[in-house]
């Protein structure tokens, strides 16, 4: 103990150069926390793009190319699905509820999807949160209305009430535009931080009277046009969907569900688990990850490496204290010791000012990243692995203390008294 | 007299339609060494299923011709029917089989012999303590077919939907 007190003392004479060290390993070690913080929050956040759902069944291709159109709106479907595939399974016994999906418009580079209302019933994101209204309402019984995602609103300024023309396809510039038949804003979301807040939702009958009048991939001229008045008034049905999402009475029954949609006779269909797919899709992405935690690993060895310079090169100048430490009866190990005592202190202070830093910024900075990346970021004490990360940077400061302590021991031996001043 | 001219070809058709529909059934992928698991926990209810080409299990996928065939069919089945032998689960679980399902051509007793064989074996667990899943362990399953490399698991727990690959060297599932 009195060497410890021995080592505070020695320090709190070259109290500047300490402090810095410190401050050098306290930010590395913040930084460390930070980016192991982010990434178990980022990849929590991108687990819960969807919650909630059991299947989402789309035309048969891969798991990763259904999740990304369906859920993420990236890429294109390679088929459509019948309508009658979709009824015979939202109809299914082991079915709760299914949410059919309609893509391939655009709005302003934002994508379109055609759905029921049961998509803002029962779609849930995060930890089963349910997707909320901030202004208006969902779209009803009249096809021409459209449910904004918060960014969209946003982004392009729009209010409840406001008229848009949709674009044909999916290019951020279309030379086809829907304007015979324009929608009305009724209802904006809150936001999300998914790929819903992207989206412009409209039901599957405006969807249908989109393209009514429309042959062979182009809408019809003159007497041919139907107008939004005539389409109305149409029985809107649609023959296909993109994609559909599942949810059921049972979780234990996904599994056989899974399998009687990939065997349907009716036509190919292939059902995802939308939580598997997610993680074949992180674990794609996963080396990104690797890489910053890498990079912030490194930083931190910086950091110890500056300390270890500071206490090497304090050395000489220290000669007089180890000798006077000698002449009182301190035997070389202890010189050692008091080095690696040192060494401890300062990376243990590092590491706490580290911890105050970490949540500091979170405090600070937690309600903009939430709202602004969907991202949570908890002001909870470090988990086991991070409390594992500190361990062993206080482990490696100790090896490395090793360096100056052995030198130390080998001066101490070697000078004796007999230094020359 | 007519009528049941009639519905001669249409008798006949029938068998034909029937077959045209087993063409279109969906082909499944088939990859010698690797098996998919799928396991549900729900409430106290463990539901396990296990579908793997019958050459990890055993070493061949026609019906058994011999003697010796036969009675490795046999031991394959009664090494499936002791599923807590092959998968081992926390004893604090508590977990007890309900109820199994062995399918396969391979055990069906005459058949026409071509193509690739899978085996599919479904188990449900009913678990006193379903919170004390914490992880299952298959290295019992890969020391007894040493010809499965891989397993593809699928996960539905209490925490949601996951994915996880097992190997010889990695055998333990977390929940």
């Amino acid at each position: 103990m009195y060497l410890f007190r021995l080592a505070l003392g020695s320090l709190a004479n070259r109290r500047f150069t300490a402090l810095l060290t410190v401050l050098a390993i306290a930010l590395s070690v913040c930084l460390l926390l930070a980016v192991e913080r982010v990434r178990s929050e980022a990849r929590a956040s991108f687990a819960s793009t969807i919650s909630g759902t059991d299947l989402i069944v789309g035309a048969r291709s891969g798991s990763l190319n259904l999740l990304l159109y369906s859920v993420f709106r990236i890429g294109n479907a390679t088929n459509n699905i019948r309508w009658e595939s979709f009824q015979h399974f939202a109809e299914h016994p082991r079915v709760k509820w299914a949410i059919p999906i309609s893509l391939g418009d655009s709005h302003r580079g934002y994508r379109v999807m055609g759905t029921s209302p049961a998509y803002f019933a029962h779609y849930h994101y995060g930890r089963g949160q349910p997707l909320r209204f901030s202004a208006g309402r969902a779209f009803a019984t009249d096809p021409f209305e459209v449910v904004l995602g918060a960014e969209v609103a946003e982004a392009l300024g729009y209010q409840l009430g406001e008229r848009i023309v949709l674009a044909h396809g999916v290019a951020s510039v279309s030379l086809v535009q829907h304007d015979d038949k324009p929608f009305s804003v009724v209802g904006i979301l809150a936001r999300t931080g998914t790929p819903v807040d992207r989206t412009l939702h409209i039901s599957l009958a405006g969807m249908e009277a989109l393209h009514v009048d429309w042959h062979n991939g182009v809408p019809a001229r003159g007497a041919g046009r139907i107008s939004a008045e005539q389409a109305r008034q149409m029985k809107l049905q649609p023959k296909a969907i993109t994609a559909f999402l599942l949810g059921l009475h049972s979780k234990a029954a996904t599994f056989a569900l899974q399998r009687e949609i990939n065997e349907y006779r009716g036509e190919p269909l292939l059902a995802i688990l939308p939580g598997v797919a997610l993680q074949e899709l992180w674990s794609l992405m996963g080396t990104a990850e690797q890489a910053l935690f890498v990079v912030s690993l490194c930083v931190v060895l910086t950091g110890l490496i500056g300390m270890l310079t500071a206490i090497l090169t304090s050395l000489n100048e220290r000669r007089r204290e180890m000798a006077i430490l000698r002449s009182v009866g301190a035997r070389p190990w202890h010189v050692a010791s008091l080095l690696v005592l040192e060494a401890f202190a300062l990376t243990l202070a590092g590491v706490l000012l580290g911890l105050a830093l970490l949540y500091l910024a979170i405090a600070a900075s937690q309600g903009y990243v939430q709202s602004r990346y969907g991202l949570y970021l908890p002001l909870a004490l470090p988990g086991a692995h991070e409390w594992a990360l500190l361990g062993t940077i206080l482990c490696a400061a100790l090896l490395l203390s090793a360096l100056p302590a052995w030198r130390a021991y080998r001066q101490s031996l070697a000078d004796g008294l007999t230094i020359r001043l | 007299m007519r009528h049941l001219l009639l519905a001669l070809p249409l008798a006949l058709l029938s068998p034909i339609l029937t077959a045209q529909e087993h063409e279109h059934a969906s082909l499944r992928t088939h990859e010698h060494g690797v098996a998919i698991l799928n396991l549900a926990l729900d409430g106290q209810i463990l539901e396990l299923n296990l579908e793997s080409p019958a050459m990890n299990l055993i070493g061949f996928e026609h019906a058994p011709h011999n003697e010796e065939e036969r009675a490795r069919v046999a031991a394959l089945r009664a090494q499936l029917e002791q599923p807590l032998e092959l998968v081992a689960l926390p004893a604090a679980a508590a977990c007890t089989l309900a109820a199994q399902e062995l399918e396969g051509r391979l055990f069906a007793e005459h058949e026409h012999d071509h193509g690739h064989s899978d085996i599919r074996a479904s188990y449900r667990l009913t678990c006193a303590h379903p919170e004390r899943l914490e992880a299952l362990d298959l290295a019992a399953f890969f020391a007894r077919f040493p010809a499965t490399h891989r397993l593809a698991a699928q996960l539905i727990g209490p925490a949601g939907q996951r994915g996880a690959e097992l190997t010889p060297d990695n055998p333990r599932l977390l929940f």
